[in-house]
Parts: structure tokens; C-alpha cells; sequence
């Protein structure tokens, strides 16, 4: 059962009000009847009592007439309504009385012992052997209306004290709830994720105080220990999106090296049976004289094995297998400059060559014609994915700090980049294109060695190339180079 | 009923006032309160005036001698009546007198006795007492005698 701390305040002082008040009324009442009873009683005593002494000085057997006179002042003077003297001689009774009154068999001696509304009591007399009684009676009334006058202004002011108690008992309920419900309303924000809310309650009880210092600092520790979980959470996902991306380059460069092994030991026989077809074709055009009419099919012979020479050489290349390359320290930037003028040149029209060269020097180390046939390799792609479309190609250099470097780097890099607005490539796409023979393009419009090429020689050069790439968002080819440092 | 009764009592009371009036004292039983001394004493009368003094603790002297009161609770309708017709005060009122006087003056109270055979007792033992009892309690008693009518039903 849920009850509103306002409720259950005011229910409380009802309660307690009922089992209190009621006792509360009657002992008071007890009081004020008891109170006033008395004063009553003490005043007839006395008043019977001087009436008795005075009758008493008026020596033994007063005039009739003088004994009626001091009767009816008596009930004058006081609240007598029956006064009577009885002797030897007979009765005198004041005639200002109630008529018809007359005194019980036994005097009373407690207030409305006998429910007639009057308090009799008799007195006796003894003047020089003349013995008499005095009996007098009081109204009980005026008391009896005094006290209940009493008990209903008791009363009013009890309702009255009630009703104040309960209003007080209501305010006081509504002051006590109202920092709870503000801490309510905090918490549930700190529960729906607002963690930055502080808990924090106008009051001066100190045990609300207390309490609100207590949650709150509970909220800070809730935060921290969410934060951290947080921050952990991120970096795990991070690490295990990092272990993906690992695995995944890992069985890249894998499948990458079991084809580039496999092409490079075929191209090496290839290039083994090529070389004596040059050759000998070669001599025996040396040796024919210049109308031999098979001297256009060895021509033609010698065209045909030196463009597979020229494949082989490529699939060497990709496999890490050229003969005669040596690394250098190279000037990436004076390669880009020299790349860009010749593909500029043999650019159409259609296509718009920018450069954002910020570094004017990058020296890496590599062999400077194999970095040229690379950015040729993809500025030629680039061009390609543009199809028969205007389109931009955009060939850019930096230097990349170690904070900013690819995962994995330890020292200043060189960015190349070269950015197509093209077609751009899907994921299965992308994870082939390094593949030798790998062609989106159809039959007879490519080799598909241009990519295998660039990462061949990236390979050897200890760079690393990434892609990004969406479909219809263009292309963009990051290669990393470690910079040689100029002390080295 | 009660009326009609108290009306016949009144007339009751007239015939025995009539008949003890020429005597000393009123019929003797437990409807007449009388007042007492040791029979040593050398008390016969005592006015009311005198006796509700004595009572509150106040001096009152006989035969140059200070007379002691002692209050008789034997009978809580004796002390109901001692109350109304001998001091002629409520139960608080008396206390209060009493006490203030002993408190302002240093009189000492009246001292109560409980029963009717230490009331007899100190009578005997002390001419200077003075208390009330039943006329029947001390009737033909020849250790006290009465010296007044106090109150009679």
C-alpha cells in the first residue's frame, strides 16, 4: 500500500488526536467539574456556616419576624433558595425561596448528591441552652451551567487545537516530502542517463542533508565506475576491430604472397623460355638479309615475346623478384612532381589533374624508377575508374607525425595519396584488387597488373597502402612511407 | 418520593427536637455527632465559633490551659460531616487553611486518630483534648463526656 508521506503525517496526528483527545476532554472535564464543585461547596459551607453563628448571636430563641428577616437576606444576599429555622417553637421558613421546596431526608454532601438541583445542609444552633437547626439549600444551577459553559469552551478549543494541529501536521508534511520528491526527481533523471544532474535538496534536517550528501556521493561513484566501463568497453571494441583489421591484412598479405610466389616462379621459367626466343629471334634477324620474306613474321615473333617479357617483368615485380633494383634514398616529392608532369601530359582533357603537395621534400627510400611506374600505376587506375566522364585526379604529399600515423608506425611518415572522384569500388571489390590479373574492366582493356605492380613495389620499398573507397564516392589511395631521417 | 420523605423527616425531627431540647443533648446513635472531652477535664462548653478555631489549629484556651483538637476519621461519613457542619469547608479548603496556617504561624494541624479506641485513649490520657464522635460510640463511656451537639440527622 502506497501512502504519501503528507497522508500518512496527517493520519498519524488524526490518530493521535483521537485516542488523546478523548482522554485529553474527559480528565480536564474531571478538573473543571471538580473545580467548580468545590468552589460551590466551600461557598455554601461558609454561607450556611455565618448564617448559623449569626443566628446564634441573636441569643436563645430569636423573634420570629427577626428570624425571617436574616433568612430572607441570606437568599438575598447569597445563592440560598431555601432557608428554614427550626426550634422547640416551631418552623420559619423564607418565603423568597422556590415554592414548594423542601429538604430531602439527609442533607447532601456533594454537588447534586440527589438530583434535585439544590445542595441542602443543616446547621445547629445553640444559643445559652436553646438548642435550633438552621437548614439552608443552594441552587446547583449556575454551577451546573458554569461547568458546561466550561466543558463547551474546552471543547471548541480542543476542535479548535485539532483542526490547527492537523493543518500544521499537513504543512509540515508537505515541507518533509518535498526535498524527497526532489531527490525522487533527480534520481530518476541519474536513472534515465542524465549523470551529470546533481543531487542536491534545500532542507535543514540534517538527516535529509545527510541522506542527499550520501546518494550524491554515491552518483559520483556510479559515474566514475560507468565512465570507466565505458572508456574500457571502447578500447576493447577498438582493439578487437583492430585484431579484425589485423587478420583480415594478415590473410591479405597471405593469399597476396602464396600468388605473388606462385606467378613469380612461373614468370621466372616464363622469363627463362622468353629470353633465348629474343635472342636467337633477334640473331636471325641480324642475319637475314633485309627482303627475306620471313623477316616481318620474326618481326612480329620478337614484338609478341618482348610484350611477354614486359608481363613477366611486371609479375616479377609484384612478386618482389626484379632483378637489378636497389634501394635509395629517393626524394618522393621530385617523383610526384615528375609523375604529375608526365601524366599531365598524357592526360585528355576531360580529366583535371590538381596536386596538394604540402611537403616539399620526403625522402624514403626506394628504387626512383619503381616509385615513378607506381604513381603512374595509380593515376592510370584513377583515370580508368573516371570511364568516359570529366572527372578530377588528385595527387597529394605530406608528412604525417607519429601521433597521426598509421597503427603500426613508429617514426615520421609520407602520405602519397591519389584521389579519384570515380565510381569507386564495394568491398569485394577492394579486397582483390591487389590480386595479379584482378580487372573490372572487360576483356582485352587490361592486363589487371597495374595494382599488383603498386603493391609489389610498396612491399619492397617497407610502405604500406590502404584504400578507401565507397561506391559512386570516388577513390582514395593512401601509401605510407617511413621517412629516412637525414642524420641517417 | 424523596420530598414527601424529607417532609416527614422535618416533622419527625420537630417531634424529637421537642423532646430532648428540654434535656441536654439530642437523641443518643449514629444520627448525632457530639463533641468531647477526657471526663478529667475541666471543659463543659465550647461555642461553634470556638470549636471550628480549635479545629483549624488556632489556640483557644479553657481553664488556662490550650486545648488540643484531634480530627476522628474513624468514619469517612463522620469526616463528610466534620467537614460541612463543624469547619463548614471542602476537604481541599481545610487542608489548605491548615496548612497555610502552619506554614505562615507554625501551628501545628490537628492530629487525626483513626479509630474509635485511640480517640478514647488520648482522651483519657489528655485532659487538654477535644474531638467529636457518634453519640453512640461514647455513650455511657465514663473516660469522656460530652460537652456539645454538633450535628444531629
Amino acid at each position: 500500500m502506497r501512502i504519501p508521506l503528507t497522508a500518512a503525517v496527517a493520519a498519524i496526528v488524526v490518530l493521535i488526536h483521537a485516542a488523546a483527545l478523548p482522554a485529553l476532554y474527559f480528565a480536564l472535564s474531571g478538573v473543571v467539574r471538580t473545580s467548580h464543585e468545590r468552589l460551590f461547596i466551600d461557598h455554601a459551607r461558609t454561607f450556611a456556616r455565618m448564617l448559623a453563628e449569626q443566628l446564634e448571636l441573636e441569643g436563645p430563641a430569636p423573634a420570629p419576624q427577626r428570624i425571617r428577616d436574616v433568612l430572607d437576606l441570606a437568599i438575598l444576599n447569597g445563592d440560598g433558595v431555601y432557608a428554614e429555622y427550626l426550634d422547640d417553637r416551631g418552623s420559619v421558613r423564607s418565603q423568597l425561596g422556590r415554592a414548594g421546596l423542601d429538604m430531602p431526608a439527609q442533607q447532601d454532601f456533594n454537588f447534586n448528591e440527589h438530583g434535585d438541583h439544590v445542595y441542602f445542609l443543616k446547621l445547629p444552633i445553640s444559643a445559652r441552652g436553646h438548642f435550633a437547626e438552621l437548614r439552608v439549600g443552594f441552587d446547583e444551577t449556575p454551577t451546573e451551567e458554569s461547568i458546561k459553559l466550561a466543558l463547551r469552551r474546552m471543547l471548541t478549543i480542543l476542535a479548535a487545537y485539532s483542526g490547527v494541529s492537523l493543518l500544521i501536521a499537513a504543512l509540515l508534511g508537505l515541507r518533509f516530502s518535498r526535498p524527497i520528491r526532489e531527490l525522487q526527481n533527480t534520481s530518476r533523471a541519474i536513472a534515465s542517463g542524465d549523470y551529470a544532474k546533481r543531487l542536491q535538496v534545500e532542507s535543514r534536517v540534517a538527516e535529509l542533508q545527510d541522506l542527499t550528501a550520501d546518494l550524491d556521493h554515491m552518483r559520483r561513484t556510479l559515474v566514475g565506475v560507468n565512465e570507466l566501463l565505458r572508456s574500457e568497453m571502447i578500447e576493447k571494441e577498438r582493439a578487437e576491430l583492430r585484431r579484425r583489421e589485423l587478420e583480415n591484412d594478415l590473410r591479405h598479405r597471405q593469399r597476396l604472397e602464396t600468388v605473388g610466389t606462385l606467378a613469380g616462379g612461373i614468370a621466372h621459367e616464363f622469363n627463362n623460355a622468353l629470353l633465348p626466343i629474343i635472342l636467337f629471334t633477334e640473331a636471325a634477324l641480324e642475319d637475314l638479309p633485309g627482303t627475306a620474306p620471313v623477316r616481318e613474321d620474326l618481326s612480329r615473333v620478337l614484338g609478341s615475346a618482348r610484350r611477354a617479357r614486359d608481363v613477366v617483368r611486371k609479375i616479377l615485380t609484384f612478386s618482389h623478384k626484379v632483378e637489378g633494383t636497389t634501394l635509395n634514398v629517393v626524394d618522393l616529392a621530385v617523383v610526384v612532381d615528375e609523375a604529375l608532369n608526365l601524366f599531365s601530359a598524357l592526360a585528355p582533357s576531360s580529366v583535371i589533374v590538381t596536386t596538394e603537395c604540402e611537403a616539399r621534400s620526403a625522402p624514403v627510400r626506394g628504387d626512383a624508377s619503381l616509385l615513378l611506374q607506381m604513381v603512374m600505376n595509380l593515376c592510370v587506375n584513377g583515370y580508368q575508374a573516371l570511364g568516359e566522364r570529366d572527372g578530377r585526379l588528385t595527387i597529394g604529399l605530406r608528412r604525417v607525425s607519429p601521433a597521426g600515423a598509421q597503427a603500426g608506425s613508429t617514426g615520421a611518415q609520407a602520405e602519397l595519396w591519389v584521389r579519384d572522384n570515380g565510381h569507386g569500388m564495394d568491398e569485394a571489390t577492394v579486397a582483390r584488387i591487389f590480386e595479379p590479373f584482378f580487372t573490372t574492366r572487360g576483356v582485352g582493356q587490361g592486363t589487371g597488373l597495374g595494382l599488383s605492380v603498386v603493391h609489389g613495389i610498396v612491399e619492397s620499398c617497407g610502405a604500406r597502402i590502404a584504400v578507401e573507397t565507397a561506391v559512386a564516392a570516388g577513390t582514395t589511395f593512401h601509401v605510407f612511407f617511413p621517412i629516412v631521417e637525414e642524420a641517417a | 418520593m424523596e420530598r414527601r420523605a424529607a417532609v416527614r423527616y422535618a416533622w419527625l425531627i420537630r417531634a424529637t427536637l421537642t423532646a430532648v431540647l428540654g434535656g441536654a443533648a439530642f437523641a443518643q446513635g449514629h444520627d448525632t455527632v457530639v463533641l468531647v472531652v477526657g471526663a478529667k477535664s475541666d471543659v463543659t462548653a465550647l461555642s461553634s465559633v470556638e470549636v471550628r478555631k480549635l479545629f483549624m489549629g488556632l489556640t483557644v484556651m479553657s481553664g488556662g490551659r490550650a486545648l488540643h483538637a484531634l480530627r476522628n476519621d474513624s468514619d469517612p461519613r463522620l469526616d463528610q460531616i466534620f467537614l460541612q457542619n463543624i469547619v463548614s469547608m471542602s476537604d481541599v479548603t481545610y487542608e489548605r487553611q491548615v496548612l497555610g496556617l502552619a506554614l505562615r504561624q507554625g501551628r501545628e494541624p490537628p492530629p487525626t486518630v483513626h479509630s474509635e479506641k485511640a480517640l478514647l485513649r488520648v482522651l483519657a490520657y489528655d485532659p487538654a483534648a477535644v474531638s467529636f464522635a457518634w453519640s453512640a460510640d461514647v455513650a455511657g463511656n465514663a473516660d469522656v463526656k460530652v460537652i456539645r451537639v454538633l450535628w444531629h440527622e
